[in-house]
């Protein structure tokens, strides 16, 4: 059976994004909005139609409720189905509070999820039978829920990336980068970070791979972070786990420019703690292991790494490239990307 | 010396609490603190500042806030015959203790016991002071024991010798004073149920430490004719050795309440040659220096609402009084100091604090907790490095202020970003422009509360409108594209010599933008030629958050590539930023 285009509306996203902005002082913002999704407001941000929803022969709309612990009352949610019904959408959840009420309600198809994010059962709406939404619903069973997440974020964030890329003046191949490198194409990352809703959202999609679709909490200490541009991504990272806290070591790589001044105490922040490096772009990896380096040598740890995006151009030597977390490759973008090492940019320039 | 039990009794502190705070147990322990301070004074070339200077100020501070300060009949923690609460009482009495500590900067490691310039001394002593409260402070010399360990008697417990400090070291200059300059700690402020002015607190102590002028100050005149002393006095101590000595004392008389007369009797010398010139060193010195403060305190109670005009009088007298008969011949000194007719003001009469050109950021309650963390992060000396370091704009500093680590605390960003979104909301900015890493966190969070573009850049960005190819990747990384008619906010964290907001600005406009402003945390040094600078360039608007005007730049010369420092101290360590 052949899958359907998938778009997730996120209400927990939603919800985060509401808190931050209207009560940036309260604690604890993600653990209120799992708790407590069904005000009103929630409920009117939920019903915003996403374009893609319109063309329901193309797009397979899913709605991830895995993560939220429960819903407003009956007659807010039976408001919001109406919406959902006539435009196609399909509500995932995990067994639990969420998944009664939509039982309760019956209206709306659910695709139910085991533990494991397995896609194992589903719920139709009474009279459904053959129907293209059957179809559709029938298309998701077995599927892992997570995975198809990833996707869709890989997805996503890969559909940004071909408005920033730059390339070499008329007359070069190669850009040359600040380790003396040189490479056929850059990816323009800040140019990608203008709009604060995409760096909130990839924020929060960083979350969903470190907690497993916020199944489970962070243990580290908090992010540390060795470059500018990922600092903006930290920034908002921080804001959803607001008890973690954050570390910044500028100018690590992937040519390292460290000045004393901004290493002093840097032992007393980390404190024998774990931390998550929060990356914009991995390519080579050098980066990540220098500030592993660092950080080991400070006595303290990276447990994990998150990042944005990975150009697999190398592993990481040092750090265990097992440990890090990647929300998009775009490789198949940038199909043709070549990178000369500094040796064989000089021949060549020579 | 006076004892701790002296000034518990003065200001009626004996059981007082604030919330669980101790505030009798705490205020002995900051006296034992100064007292161990004062203990040996060095301070040759001044008339007396150990701890009975401390309390004469502080039985003028109280006299004063007696006759001036209307009684609060609605709130019952003030006693009917007292018009400060137990907790201004507390501050009141903590700063005078403190007020002078850092004059005696040979007891501090950094300054081992060599004389020193007294104008130095003079200049110096509230920041060195304040050294000694941060240090004391890490080192809980002020804990009483019966606050017990509670976290929220901690925080009190900082916050409380903070406000001390604050009250304490505004008395001089103006770098204390112009923090207190905000509603936080304006007429209505308060704090666990009791009222807590902090400006009206320093206003009163810098008035009282004025007054404190009488002759008990200076036992002997002759003092200063000695040769070990009179090599060290410049013309400031003379006019203080002498208006001192001359003057017998100061009186306080109030019609009614809100309304003070002050009263300088002196001691006139029997020939009236001197006496002609002692009076004219009382009015151009002393009497000069007490309007000063004068007015500082009726500016105070202008900003109150209730408050009619013309009600609060001050007036001054003097008046002349016998002169003991021992004393009568002039020392030599002052007669020559007399005789060259100098102004003594000229020498450094404290200056009238006053208010940046530049706006600081108007005020809320989310803004004023960003604030106070800002300057409280400076005044700890947290985010200080007292380290001559050279910045990336070839400027050198001796106070290097690592602004990420304030802005890494999550409530400072939180706060500050709100209540910006609050105060920038209605202009409708197209983007938001950060410069630098502090500027980049400040800037991503503010963009998505107002819903504009983010852009960011390094110090020495090169903005253009169109895309222009260029080889090397760190060219992209500097370029910032914005489209015409835009209206922007620069968002930088410390506005120190304008160099880098110039480029900024300079290169924002020539793109198109039609509105540029700028908000900076600190706002440092001197900066107003700098911002004439910046502002040669039309509609740019620069708002601050806290201003420390005292610290300080030095350019790079172009010849030697050392900046004034370096070259006369060649030995000294330069860090980088």
């Amino acid at each position: 059976m052949v899958m359907k285009e998938i778009h997730i509306i996120e209400p927990l996203l939603e919800k985060i994004r509401a808190l931050l902005l209207t009560e940036p002082f309260e604690k604890h913002r993600l653990q209120k909005a799992l708790s407590l999704y069904g005000a009103e407001e929630d409920f009117k941000s939920l019903s915003k139609v996403p374009e893609k929803a319109r063309d329901n022969k193309k797009t397979l709309i899913l709605v991830d409720f895995t993560p939220i612990m429960s819903l407003g009352t009956k007659t807010r949610l039976n408001e919001l189905i109406k919406i959902y019904q006539a435009h196609h959408f399909i509500a995932v959840a995990k067994e639990g509070t969420v998944l009664y009420n939509l039982k309760s309600l019956g209206k709306i198809p659910v695709a139910i999820c085991e533990e494991d994010y397995t896609i194992s059962d589903l719920l139709l709406p009474p009279g459904e039978t053959e129907t293209p939404l059957v179809s559709d619903c029938k298309s998701l069973k077995g599927k892992n829920f997570l995975t198809l997440h990833s996707e869709w974020v890989n997805k996503t964030l890969s559909a940004i990336i071909p408005k920033t890329i730059r390339e070499p003046p008329e007359g070069r191949r190669y850009v040359r980068l600040s380790d003396d490198t040189w490479a056929n194409v850059w990816i323009d990352v800040k140019s990608i970070l203008t709009n604060p809703e995409t760096s909130f959202f990839i924020a929060y999609q960083m979350g969903y791979l470190l907690t497993e679709g916020y199944s489970r909490s962070i243990g580290e200490e908090g992010f540390i972070v060795g470059n500018n541009i990922a600092y903006i991504l930290a920034t908002f990272l921080q804001q959803i786990f607001d008890d973690k806290k954050i570390i910044i070591i500028d100018h690590v790589g992937p040519y390292p420019s460290l000045s004393k001044t901004k290493l002093l105490g840097l032992d007393e922040k980390l404190g024998e703690g774990k931390f998550i490096m929060v990356e914009d772009v991995i390519s080579t990896g050098r980066e990540l292991d220098l500030l592993y380096l660092l950080v080991f040598l400070s006595r303290g740890e990276i447990e994990r790494a998150v990042c944005f995006l990975n150009l697999e151009v190398a592993s990481p030597v040092v750090f265990d490239p097992k440990r890090v977390f990647t929300l998009c490759y775009p490789t198949l973008i940038i199909k043709n990307y070549k990178r000369l090492s500094k040796y064989e940019a000089k021949r060549i320039e020579k | 010396m006076t004892d701790s039990p002296a000034f518990i009794k003065l200001l009626r502190l004996s059981g007082e609490k604030a919330g669980k705070f101790d505030l009798d147990g705490s205020l002995s322990k900051v006296y034992s603190f100064a007292s161990q301070i004062w203990e040996n004074p060095r301070l040759y070339n001044f008339v007396d500042h150990g701890i009975d200077h401390s309390y004469r100020v502080l039985e003028k501070a109280i006299e004063i806030s007696n006759k001036v300060i209307p009684e609060d009949i609605s709130n019952k923690v003030i006693p009917e015959d007292f018009t400060l609460s137990p907790l201004e009482r507390f501050i009141l009495g903590t700063g005078a203790l403190i007020h002078d500590i850092g004059m005696q900067y040979n007891k501090y490691p950094e300054h081992p016991g060599q004389p020193k310039d007294s104008k130095e001394i003079r200049r110096e002593h509230c920041e060195l002071g304040n050294k000694m409260i941060s240090d004391a402070l890490d080192n809980n010399k002020f804990h009483s024991e019966r606050n017990g360990p509670e976290l929220a008697i901690e925080t009190y417990y900082h916050s409380f010798i903070y406000y001390s400090a604050l009250v304490g070291f505004a008395h001089s200059g103006k770098e204390y004073w112009n923090l207190l300059n905000q509603s936080y700690y304006g007429p209505n402020s308060k704090e666990l149920g009791q009222p807590r002015r902090l400006q009206l607190l320093a206003a009163i102590l810098r008035l009282a430490d004025e007054l404190d002028c009488e002759y008990i100050r200076v036992p002997e005149l002759n003092w200063i004719t000695g040769p070990e002393i009179s090599s060290l006095l410049v013309e400031e101590d003379i006019a203080h050795w002498a208006t001192c000595y001359y003057t017998r004392q100061i009186e306080l008389t109030s019609p009614g309440t809100g309304s003070m007369r002050i009263s300088l009797k002196w001691r006139a010398p029997s020939d009236s040659n001197d006496k002609e010139a002692i009076r004219a060193l009382l009015q151009e010195f002393r009497a000069r220096k007490i309007n000063e403060e004068l007015r500082l305190i009726e500016e105070y109670f202008k900003w109150e609402e209730e408050t009619e005009p013309g009600i609060f009088e001050f007036k001054m007298d003097i008046e002349p009084e016998e002169m003991p008969p021992q004393s009568d011949e002039l020392p030599s000194v002052v007669k020559e100091y007399v005789k060259r007719k100098l102004r003594p003001y000229q020498f450094g009469v404290k200056e009238s604090p006053q208010i940046s050109k530049i706006e600081q950021t108007p005020s809320s309650p989310y803004m004023e907790i960003a604030r106070e963390k800002a300057q409280m992060f400076v005044i700890t000396g947290k985010g200080v490095l007292y380290r001559h370091t050279r910045l990336k704009t070839g400027f050198h500093t001796d106070r290097y202020i690592n602004c990420r680590e304030l802005v890494a605390d999550m409530d400072f960003l939180n706060n500050l970003c709100f209540a910006l979104a609050q105060t920038y909301s209605r202009i409708k900015f197209t983007d938001i422009l950060a410069i630098g890493t502090s500027a980049f966190r400040i800037g991503s969070l503010l963009s998505l509360f107002l819903s504009t573009r983010f852009l960011c850049t390094s110090g020495d960005a090169r903005i253009k409108r169109k895309h222009v190819r260029k080889p090397d990747y760190t060219d992209y990384e500097k370029e910032v594209f914005i489209p015409p008619n835009s209206k922007v906010l620069v968002i930088d964290d410390i506005l120190a010599v304008g160099s880098v907001l110039q480029n900024v600005v300079s290169q924002l406009k020539k793109s198109g933008a039609t509105y540029i402003r700028v908000f900076c945390i600190y706002s440092l040094g001197d900066v107003k030629e700098e911002i004439a600078r910046v502002a040669q360039a039309e509609n740019v608007e620069i708002d601050y958050l806290v201003a420390f005007p005292d610290v300080k730049y030095e350019k790079e010369s172009p010849g030697t590539k050392k900046c004034k420092i370096c070259q006369e101290n060649p030995q000294i360590v330069v860090y980088e930023e």
